[in-house]
């Protein structure tokens, strides 16, 4: 159930749009938070990355600073991405569903390479062995 | 390269332990602060409200059923650190139905906080569960609590119940490999590329879930071969340690049995020896008694000396053999039936022995 007014960011999306996202509540507020932002500037480094799949509510990866900080272990191995959002410092920047894109504010947003520390190649291995 | 590099001065700012504080972040965190609130106590109906900053994130009951609103990382980050605040954590606030302020956490600080009401009405304290903790020196401990006269440190029961631990975890070891071998050839280590209307997307996302994986199944394939070696080197040290402290224990049992017993003995019966003539007596005064097997002699500063005939070596605690040893527990028992004037042989002073585990139940038997 939504606040208000998460609600009215996707009631404020334009007809087609609404009707492409409407199938999931996550997907159509993530797409109505960044329906109306201004692609970032050239050479624009996130301090957050996430990344929202497959119709996910939750994210599926975060990366903090260059840094992995949270990875769903089935997220990893999953081959679809029915719907993709990139989030970059918390405004949705591209969101792409059943391959169609929606939404594309990336502008020269650059996307980091994750660093991976030994510490958090354990916790993703133990996560993944718990599963 | 540009993004390579911008990346890694980004991350040399502070590539500390924070990373490990990072891979620990989930995205329920609503859900795991509302769990924390029904272990504090609070009931599952109990109408909230939760505001992170100005925010309301949610609106609802401490079960998790109302209206919530999606997090920011920084809120989530907020959120998590709402009962051990940092100074540049922001503001959590629960309130009741009635407004009423429960709880107020920022800046380091928690100004407000009536949870604890909640907790001390319906949590007792902890109390430590006794079967927590199962292993050999715990049993060794309750034996000996219970039965200290017939105890000794380490039975040859508590050595089979340790060896059987280590059974079940080398079988464990063996499962975890197959878990890990399985882990390298599944899905999600094995990640196929993904196509994206913006190809720089698509590529940037397919190289950095490879690289991922490659780093995973790299691990999961070191993890397997190093945790069976160190399993193996752990097995082989605790086994020694079990030897030294069981040769230990039985040297020290064998050196009172010597002294209390086999000593006293051996003065009583080299004493009524010596009446019927039956003591060789030496010129610095050493008076010998032999029997079969060992040649029992006393110094003339009253000291004990006992030489096994076979090989002319002197037995002593540490180079008793188990035959020896049940000869001079026979020899001490007669001396107490014929003499009575030894003390008599208790059970468990005879369950004495310096050697390996494996000769240990033979001396007992015998």
């Amino acid at each position: 159930m939504l606040m208000d007014s998460d609600q009215k960011l996707i009631d404020d999306l334009p007809e087609a749009i609404r009707a492409k996202v409407d199938f999931s509540e996550s997907l159509g507020l993530l797409t109505g938070q960044g329906w109306d932002a201004e692609p970032l500037p050239d050479g624009y480094l996130p301090e957050f990355v996430e990344i929202y799949a497959n119709g996910a509510d939750d994210t599926c990866l975060m990366i903090q600073d260059g840094r992995l900080a949270y990875i769903d272990p089935d997220f990893l191995g999953d081959r679809t991405t029915s719907t993709f959002v990139l989030v970059i410092d918390e405004i949705p920047r591209y969101v792409q569903v059943h391959g169609e894109l929606i939404l594309d504010t990336l502008g020269g947003c650059l996307l980091p390479d994750i660093l991976l520390s030994p510490a958090a190649q354990m916790s993703c291995l133990l996560k993944a062995l718990k599963q | 390269m540009d993004i390579q590099q911008s990346s890694d001065q980004q991350s040399a700012r502070d590539i500390t332990n924070s990373s490990v504080e990072a891979t620990q972040l989930t995205l329920s965190a609503l859900d795991q602060f509302l769990q924390k609130l029904l272990q504090l106590g609070m009931k599952d109906d109990q109408e909230i409200t939760i505001r992170v900053g100005s925010k309301k994130i949610y609106d609802g009951a401490v079960d998790g059923n109302g209206k919530r609103s999606k997090l920011t990382p920084k809120e989530t980050k907020t959120l998590r650190e709402a009962f051990s605040p940092q100074k540049n954590s922001g503001s959590v606030r629960i309130l009741d139905k009635k407004n009423t302020l429960l709880f107020k956490s920022k800046e380091g600080q928690i100004a407000k906080n009536l949870l604890s009401h909640f907790q001390a009405e319906t949590i007792t304290p902890k109390t430590p569960d006794p079967d927590a903790i199962v292993s050999p020196s715990s049993e060794t401990m309750s034996t000996a609590t219970a039965e200290p006269e017939s105890a000794s440190p380490v039975s040859q029961e508590q050595l089979d119940d340790l060896q059987n631990q280590l059974h079940v975890t080398n079988e464990k070891l063996h499962e975890l490999q197959a878990r890990l071998d399985n882990l390298v050839k599944s899905r999600p280590f094995n990640p196929t590329p993904v196509h994206t209307p913006n190809q720089r997307v698509g590529d940037w996302f397919n190289q950095q879930r490879n690289m991922v994986a490659d780093k995973l199944r790299g691990l999961a394939n070191q993890f397997s071969v190093t945790a069976s070696q160190k399993f193996k080197q752990t097995h082989n040290q605790v086994k020694q340690q079990i030897h030294q402290t069981l040769s230990h224990t039985g040297q020290q049992a064998a050196t009172v049995f010597m002294q209390n017993f086999v000593e006293p003995a051996v003065k009583v019966v080299v004493s009524q020896m010596e009446k019927i003539g039956e003591v060789e007596v030496a010129q610095d005064g050493t008076k010998t008694f032999q029997t079969n097997a060992i040649s029992w002699q006393i110094t003339p500063d009253g000291g004990v000396n006992l030489t096994r005939k076979a090989d002319n070596q002197k037995i002593t605690p540490t180079s008793a053999t188990p035959k020896d040893m049940n000869i001079l527990q026979s020899f001490v028992q007669q001396a107490h039936e014929c003499y009575g004037q030894t003390q008599k042989l208790l059970p468990q002073s005879a369950s004495v022995e310096n050697h390996p585990p494996s000769h240990r139940s033979q001396i007992q038997k015998a």
